[in-house]
């Protein structure tokens, strides 16, 4: 399905393939949701306001591209604000408690999101559990097992060293927001450029089809289910060291936050086509919104409304615009 | 296309064949070895007051389940339903204080406003195309948001002192939200196994386009469902409030997951077509089985969810397997 649709779109010209793309979309919401809060609030459209967005935006921001990537091969993974936490507080119970170098503790509390991702992997792939079902009982489980190990209760001091690395400023930007840059950069790339990203498409669109054609399905989704973990295992630790203490109850929500950036970027969630860029663009859109409104005085809990309300309409437009191009 | 669902017990197979066949019975003797094995552990867990407040506890979300249930019957999944027992109660809350209305008619309005709720996502998924999963996903935000710009984010208190008359009634020695329950899942129960609705709604979920040359408007029923979860979800918020006696907007935190884990535990399964509202409440009973039989052995309450999730997995998994041999 999708490798015609690539060709259909190269067929196009070059405007009109941007006019069509899903991000083109979101980025024109992007845009009048600034305008918006911009004419409630001139002070709105800043620098530093940008710089609070991406920082806001940076730890669930690393977890949506795992994501995205997941969604475009076809599949879903609900436990990553769980596996943040358990990142975060096995990653700060090894360094604070057990005395382990910081650093090799981080590491260990990233290999434990890989971990979970591959267990998800296993359940999904190798028991045929759906990956909707599986990736809530590892939500569970992941969250239990944080709340358990913390014995409920915040951990602190950590050790000076992890403290610096949470200090760490690059050209004004903080560790987690070049992090999270990087990786939009690297997912954006995987997923557009590359023989794998080629294959990621491939498997969400039409599986049968992939694995006819020779593409090793089950072991691409093995690896993106992997990565999602690993992903939220570091945003897991990069938030220990950002805010300096680990906490069990960190990332609660995640999931459905980052699942709603998605949609609102116009990944589809068939699976098949997406990119990283929309999820970007999905992301700061709900931000914005978020301290837009507190810019312009406006009631929080709007918010809350505003993301579904959002999510809505461009699912919306996205299904009108299915029907107006059947053949796509 | 056989219509007649494979989890009702079919009556050529024999009764004792029936019985073993039927995932009740299997949730049911799983729930039995559950009981006695914490009895073993600690004899206090097999007393009345237990029994009773293992109930008392899952009323709530068991009305939400039913609704689940025969929502996943028909090949559809509701995620809003937590935020719209919320906004339910928060309704019913502001109605009966600030605007003064009757606690009847509060209450009614709040479930009419649950119905409405699952008439958009009905409408949203069936005539629009887009899948349950992010109609009711953004619908978990709408509901929620709407919950609590209304309430400020506090609990509305105090409300009437007739209020908790729905909840709190004590019949034969068991509150009213018990007896709310259990006949709810009875009459539901018997909907799907004996009507022809509950005949259509399962022909809906097994093959929906099979069910369209049959004749039978897929889309509508599919929206009925909807509408039912949403009604029966805000209903849950208002026995809740009822019990509580107080509208708190985090009423139905996390409901979402709960319910469908309950479902699938009790059999129901996510491709539609298949299951019990029965075996969706013993699910549910399962899960809390477990859960307080956990607490009474002395493991530390923190690692509940821990068990819920391998019980969750575990289940579907066995359900996937059995389905492939």
């Amino acid at each position: 399905m999708t490798w015609v649709t690539t060709t259909d779109l190269e067929e196009d010209s070059r405007g009109r393939r941007f006019v069509r793309a899903p991000e083109t979309r979101s980025l024109a919401f992007l845009i009048l949701v600034v305008g918006f809060f911009t004419l409630l609030n001139p002070a709105f459209l800043s620098a530093a306001s940008f710089m609070a967005i991406l920082q806001a935006m940076a730890f669930i921001g690393i977890v949506s591209i795992g994501l995205t990537l997941l969604i475009v091969a076809g599949e879903f993974d609900l436990s990553v604000g769980s596996v943040a936490a358990l990142a975060n507080v096995t990653a700060a119970l090894l360094m604070a408690k057990v005395g382990l170098d910081p650093v090799l503790s981080l590491f260990i509390g990233l290999a434990v999101g890989a971990l979970v991702g591959a267990l998800n992997a296993i359940l999904v792939l190798g028991f045929g559990v759906l990956s909707f079902i599986a990736t809530i009982g590892m939500m569970f489980i992941a969250r239990g097992l944080a709340v358990w190990l913390s014995s409920a209760k915040p951990i602190l001091p950590l050790p000076p060293l992890a403290n610096q690395i949470g200090d760490i400023r690059l050209l004004g930007l903080s560790l987690s927001v070049l992090v999270f840059l990087l990786f939009v950069a690297a997912g954006a790339f995987v997923l557009d450029r590359t023989n794998f990203g080629c294959l990621v498409r491939a498997t969400g669109g039409n599986p049968e089809a992939a694995h006819i054609a020779g593409v090793k399905t089950k072991r691409t989704k093995f690896l993106l289910f992997v990565l999602s973990g690993a992903l939220a295992g570091l945003a897991g630790t990069l938030t220990l060291v950002h805010f300096g203490t680990g906490t069990n109850e960190m990332g609660n929500g995640w999931e459905l936050t980052a699942i709603a950036a998605v949609v609102i970027g116009g990944t589809s969630l068939f699976g098949g086509t997406g990119t990283v860029i929309g999820t970007f663009i999905g992301l700061m859109i709900l931000h914005a919104i978020a301290f837009g409104m507190v810019a312009a005085r406006i009631d929080p809990w709007w918010q809350i409304v505003a993301t579904g309300a959002i999510m809505l309409l461009s699912l919306t437009a996205e299904a009108v615009g299915r029907r107006r191009r059947p053949h796509e | 296309m056989n219509l007649t669902p494979k989890t009702v017990p079919a009556k050529r197979s024999g009764l004792l064949r029936g019985l073993t066949l039927s995932p009740e019975v299997g949730l049911m003797m799983m729930i039995v070895v559950a009981g006695t094995v914490f009895t073993f552990i600690s004899p206090a867990f097999a007393s009345l007051g237990n029994a009773e407040s293992l109930l008392r506890t899952i009323a709530f979300v068991g009305i939400i389940v039913i609704g689940q249930a025969i929502l996943l019957i028909v090949g559809e999944l509701d995620l809003s339903v937590g935020s719209v027992a919320g906004m339910a109660a928060i309704v019913a809350g502001l109605l009966m204080t600030s605007v003064g209305l009757p606690i009847p008619l509060a209450m009614l309005i709040a479930v009419a406003c649950g119905a409405c709720s699952g008439f958009i996502n009905g409408v949203l998924t069936t005539k629009a195309g887009i899948p349950s999963f992010v109609v009711t996903l953004s619908m978990l935000f709408v509901a929620k948001g709407i919950g609590y710009v209304l309430s400020g984010g506090d609990p509305v208190y105090p409300l009437p002192t007739g209020v908790t008359l729905l909840a709190k009634t004590d019949i034969l020695g068991l509150p009213s939200s018990v007896w709310i329950l259990l006949i709810l899942v009875f009459i539901f129960d018997q909907i799907m196994r004996r009507a022809s609705w509950g005949r259509i709604a399962y022909a809906t979920g097994g093959n929906a386009r099979t069910s369209r040359f049959a004749g039978i408007d897929t889309d509508r029923v599919k929206i009925a469902a909807f509408v039912l979860t949403g009604a029966l979800a805000a209903f849950a918020g208002v026995v809740l409030t009822s019990r509580l006696g107080r509208a708190d907007p985090s009423i139905g935190l996390g409901w979402e997951l709960i319910v469908l884990a309950a479902a699938v535990v009790g059999g129901i399964r996510l491709n539609g077509g298949a299951g019990t509202i029965a075996g969706a409440f013993l699910g549910l009973l399962f899960l809390q089985v477990i859960q307080t039989g956990l607490v009474f052995s002395g493991v530390d309450a923190v690692l509940q969810p821990v068990v819920s999730g391998t019980v969750l997995v575990l289940a579907v998994a066995y359900d996937v397997s059995r389905r492939n041999t």
